[in-house]
């Protein structure tokens, strides 16, 4: 057992996976009307009910992904636990700012 | 001498040499792409880097995006379906993987029309 002391439990990061999947159906279809509707009158692409999703979703897809890639490659628990305190405080930023610019519309 | 204290897995079972191994890289790489894209699209349309918004108004770097943005979302609705419905049969795989090169290239061109338009 010795090989599995510190990998955590059996179901850890099963939230996570799930959330990937759920989240990355979502975008799939907020992102085609975000990025066709730009392309005409952005009437659409604009909408809250576009944007929030888009931003929100899009925000943990992307660090969350960024996570994963971090644990196939960065063997040091430290340098792991570095680089995920990164992505909490980019995430925060930018969910902030993206609040900025939906409330701003 | 392989260490004892490592799991290892028989090599019918590798992810190397394979389909899935070129779609991997690919979802890989289109997501870094797309991640990047959205966090400087994001801080560019905040004020906080402007100088992206016009970067990003060249038809050829909206065809990338789009490219890339496509190919994730078919490959990622691929990988959903092997994790909920189809499993991960070699042949299902393949014929898979086919599938949304196909997907993607008529969305690329349909959403070519009016970008170069």
């Amino acid at each position: 057992m010795r090989q599995f002391k510190f990998n955590g439990s059996s179901d850890s990061g099963v939230f996570e996976w799930l959330l990937q999947r759920v989240s990355g159906v979502i975008l799939i279809l907020v992102i085609f009307i975000h990025f066709f509707s730009m392309i005409k009158s952005g009437d659409w692409g604009l909408k809250k009910i576009v944007l929030g999703p888009l931003f929100a979703f899009g925000i943990f897809h992307t660090l969350n992904g960024f996570k994963m890639i971090t644990d196939d490659y960065v063997a040091s628990t430290t340098w792991r636990a570095i680089i995920l305190a990164i992505y909490w405080i980019v995430g925060i930023t930018l969910a902030v700012l993206a609040l900025s610019v939906v409330s701003s519309l | 001498m392989p260490r004892k204290d490592l799991v290892t897995y028989p090599k019918k079972v590798s992810y190397r040499k394979h389909t899935g191994m070129v779609a991997w890289l690919l979802h890989r790489i289109s997501g870094v792409i797309i991640g990047l894209y959205l966090i400087f699209h994001i801080l560019g349309k905040s004020g906080v880097a402007e100088w992206f918004t016009s970067l990003t108004a060249n038809p050829v770097a909206r065809i990338i995006v789009l490219l890339a943005f496509t190919f994730h979302a078919f490959n990622g609705f691929r990988i959903v379906l092997i994790d909920f419905a189809t499993g991960s049969e070699k042949e299902v795989f393949s014929k898979q993987f086919m599938v949304v090169l196909f997907l993607t290239v008529v969305v690329l061109i349909i959403g070519a029309f009016p970008i170069f338009s």
